[in-house]
């Protein structure tokens, strides 16, 4: 049911942004990003059941707690670039979308390093 | 609420299309400039809440 209603928001959104297109630009763009707003709503509500899920399942394999959240971490980071980087292209500022996913990139190496070092640590101590 | 602020933005959009048409035709082009500027804000005014709740529930769920 949920998915018949992103649907049609999405099409309603882009029909009516189209039309005022040429009467007047920039109110197309706030139409897109006001569609972009109410479908994100939805995909927040459906995304909190399925962390909620895992998190429950997490009980039955035993995982260091940490490496979950980071994994939720890298997600919401790759999310909100993406989401941002998409409506500034959208509105035709390449550069500026660039910068945003340039700088989505590299927080996501920072939230990553940690890892890392814990894999080489991992290593070292089976040699 | 949600899908009736597409149309909000949509109707805003429309009057200030034609308002900035009839000022700019009966000659007072600055009058249609701050209208459509008036129209920009007050579609700020209603999406910029909705973002900020949007991200604060998104910072909640991945515990950025």
């Amino acid at each position: 049911m949920d998915m018949i209603k992103v649907a049609l928001i999405g099409m309603i959104g882009a029909l009516l942004a189209l039309e005022l297109k040429g009467a007047k630009s920039e109110f197309s763009t706030y139409i897109s990003l006001g569609a972009c707003v109410v479908v994100l709503f939805y995909v927040v509500a459906r995304l909190s059941g399925i962390v909620g899920q895992i998190a429950a399942l997490s009980d039955y394999i035993v995982l260091e707690a940490d490496y979950f959240g980071i994994l939720l971490k890298m997600a919401g980071i790759t999310y909100i670039a993406e989401f941002s980087g998409a409506l500034c292209r959208d509105m035709g500022y390449t550069a500026l979308a660039l910068q945003i996913e340039n700088f989505g990139k590299l927080t996501l190496l920072a939230v990553s390093c940690p890892v890392i070092v814990r894999l080489l640590e991992l290593i070292g101590e089976l040699t | 609420m949600e899908v009736s602020l597409i149309f909000k933005i949509a109707a805003v959009g429309i009057l200030v299309s034609v308002i900035s048409q009839i000022l700019k035709h009966s000659g007072r082009e600055e009058h249609a400039f701050l209208t459509s500027l008036a129209g920009l804000i007050l579609v700020l005014f209603w999406i910029v809440p909705y973002i900020y709740e949007l991200f604060e529930t998104i910072r909640d769920l991945f515990s950025l």
